[in-house]
């Protein structure tokens, strides 16, 4: 049978089935008993709104319209998904990232986008500040975890902070020239904060190589400038009667005494470090030291003492001053302090790293006695002075 | 026009809870699915029982919330589906009976036992039989596009919304099973 014959017998079935008509009896009796049941089983409560609002669209809108669009409004859905969730995603994940990993340019760029988005001096002052909070996390964070390159991303995290610390330095700056409404509060936060930075620096310089180390004390100067640029900002508005600034003296006062104290408090921890050197040096081997080691050692002793009177002279000048309330000639000695403290800190270090890998004592005890302060209201803590033998 | 008058229809059922307007449905339908079943069911009895468990099933499936986006399609897939659960049962009420070898369950398998029918109706079903002897030889994809459009007279959109294909490729399996069938003639 050909293709011809198929069709033709295909044609005389369509034919037949044209004139096909159901009989009427039957048709009449079977809409009856199917309404019967219709309405037997027809739900009686309001159809629920997902099948009202579907049935709607289904009559609004056509089959093949709907077949149309479906994929290119698919389409422009998975780009949307792909492109806002991807970046929401992202960005969430940067927000864990360190210094050296792949999201961390994320992390920083999110944070420049949300800087820029901040309007107000003051509002710009205290995010910024937040966001060197959040260096300062990464550092610590960098130096419990041991991990390839450690070293190399701390120096990298440190100088980040040194350079954004250097940044809010100079927002406490504009924020103080403009007298900018709601910055007393900001410079406020940023001298609490440069506070806290020191105190987190200190405690992981003590793990650090002495590579990393420098770099970590440049960024705790920088800290301390900036905490010292705050305190002259409250200083200058506690003074000033024409300033919106609310700003007690009692509250710059109390300031700078703790950065006093805290400057007292390290060269202490770095004059104890040094002693227990010391005291630990055998008397003979002290005696029987001799030659090139030794004489290098005796010239870093002398050098880290000569450091140490000096820090030590420079804070006791800071202290009279506070004690005599003349806060702002204070302010200018508490950074030169700072410094002086800073050197002498990192010549302690040397020397005990020196020591410790020659094997050589040194060879006189440095530390002969710590003189308390004279400033009962101003510090509780004991300045001390270093004396050759 | 005809599909939005059933989309409306079907609205009012769903949502208006009125059981007139699928009795319009009905109506509407009751003749083409009659024709439809008529020459592929051995006897008028058999074609009026499945024409009416047609409508029943659409109404479950109504009832059951299932998406119909084409009444008209929808209600001959459930027709052609009934048709073969027609002989299934029937090969396996002959089986129990007989316990003869399973045949294939389609719908070729019909008795020509029609009573009193005119003698047109028998050729035509002589000559529907020796058509689908034909289609079966085919794969599948095949031959359901061809009963469909051949036998069932479908449009290609009706036969895209039954087989859940679209209509572009439903032309593309028809042009390849009349090429198949034409080498198979030869």
């Amino acid at each position: 049978m050909t293709k011809r014959d198929l069709m033709r017998k295909l044609q005389s079935v369509r034919t037949t089935e044209r004139v096909i008509v159901p009989d009427q009896a039957f048709v009449a009796r079977t809409r009856e008993h199917l309404l019967l049941q219709v309405r037997n089983t027809l739900p009686t409560q309001p159809a629920a709104m997902p099948v009202r609002a579907r049935s709607a669209m289904r009559l609004l809108v056509p089959p093949r319209l709907t077949n149309l669009m479906r994929a290119p409004a698919l389409a422009i859905l998975s780009v949307m998904i792909t492109v806002l969730g991807g970046s929401i995603a992202s960005v969430s994940a940067s927000d864990r990232s360190l210094p050296g990993d792949f999201l961390y340019p994320i992390k920083i760029a999110t944070e420049q986008t949300r800087l820029a988005f901040t309007s107000g001096k003051a509002e710009r002052l205290v995010l910024k500040s937040s966001f060197v909070d959040r260096r300062v996390e990464e550092i610590q964070k960098i130096a419990a975890t041991p991990a390839p390159e450690q070293q190399v991303r701390l120096k990298q995290a440190a100088e980040d902070l040194k350079r954004d610390l250097n940044t809010v330095k100079l927002q406490v700056t504009e924020v103080r020239a403009e007298q900018t409404k709601g910055g007393a509060e900001a410079v406020k936060i940023v001298d609490k904060a440069s506070a806290q930075i020191i105190q987190n620096l200190q405690l992981v310089k003590n793990e650090a190589s002495p590579e990393v180390k420098s770099s970590i004390a440049e960024a705790e100067v920088a800290a301390v400038h900036t905490g010292v640029t705050a305190v002259e900002a409250l200083l200058e508005a506690s003074t000033n009667p024409d300033t919106e600034w609310i700003v007690s003296e009692a509250d710059v006062r109390q300031s700078i005494t703790n950065k006093v104290d805290r400057i007292t408090a390290s060269l202490t921890d770095s004059e104890d470090k040094l002693r227990s050197i010391s005291d630990s040096s055998n008397i003979s081997n002290q005696l029987q030291a001799t030659g090139t080691g030794s004489n290098l050692l005796q010239g870093m002793t002398s050098t880290t003492v000569g450091q140490f009177n000096a820090a030590s002279t420079t804070l006791q000048e800071a202290r009279t001053l506070l004690n005599a309330n003349k806060l702002s000639e204070v302010s200018g000695k508490l950074l030169e302090a700072s410094k002086a403290a800073a050197q002498a800190e990192t010549a302690a270090d040397l020397l005990v790293a020196s020591s410790t890998q020659s094997n050589i004592p040194i060879p006189f005890p440095v530390i002969t006695s710590s003189t308390p302060a004279t400033a009962p209201e101003a510090s509780s803590t004991a300045t001390s002075t270093t004396s050759p033998p | 026009m005809s599909q939005l008058i059933d989309q409306y229809q079907l609205y009012r059922v769903r949502t208006k809870r009125d059981a007139d307007a699928f009795s319009s449905l009905y109506d509407r339908y009751i003749s083409a699915i009659y024709r439809f079943v008529y020459l592929k069911l051995p006897s008028r009895e058999v074609a009026e029982d499945v024409t009416s468990e047609t409508f029943l099933r659409f109404w479950n499936a109504i009832l059951q919330n299932t998406e119909i986006r084409n009444v008209r399609a929808f209600l001959y897939q459930i027709a052609r589906n009934s048709v073969v659960d027609y002989y299934r049962k029937a090969e396996a009420q002959k089986q129990v009976v007989t316990n003869d070898d399973p045949a294939t369950s389609s719908y070729l398998e019909g008795q020509f036992s029609d009573r009193g029918r005119e003698q047109r109706v028998v050729e035509a079903r002589t000559d529907l039989r020796i058509v689908l002897e034909r289609i079966e030889r085919l794969k599948e994809d095949y031959r359901d596009v061809l009963t469909l459009r051949l036998i069932d007279g479908l449009g290609f959109t009706d036969i895209a919304l039954v087989l859940d294909k679209t209509p572009g490729h439903v032309r593309v399996i028809y042009h390849r099973a009349l090429k198949a069938l034409d080498k198979l003639a030869t």
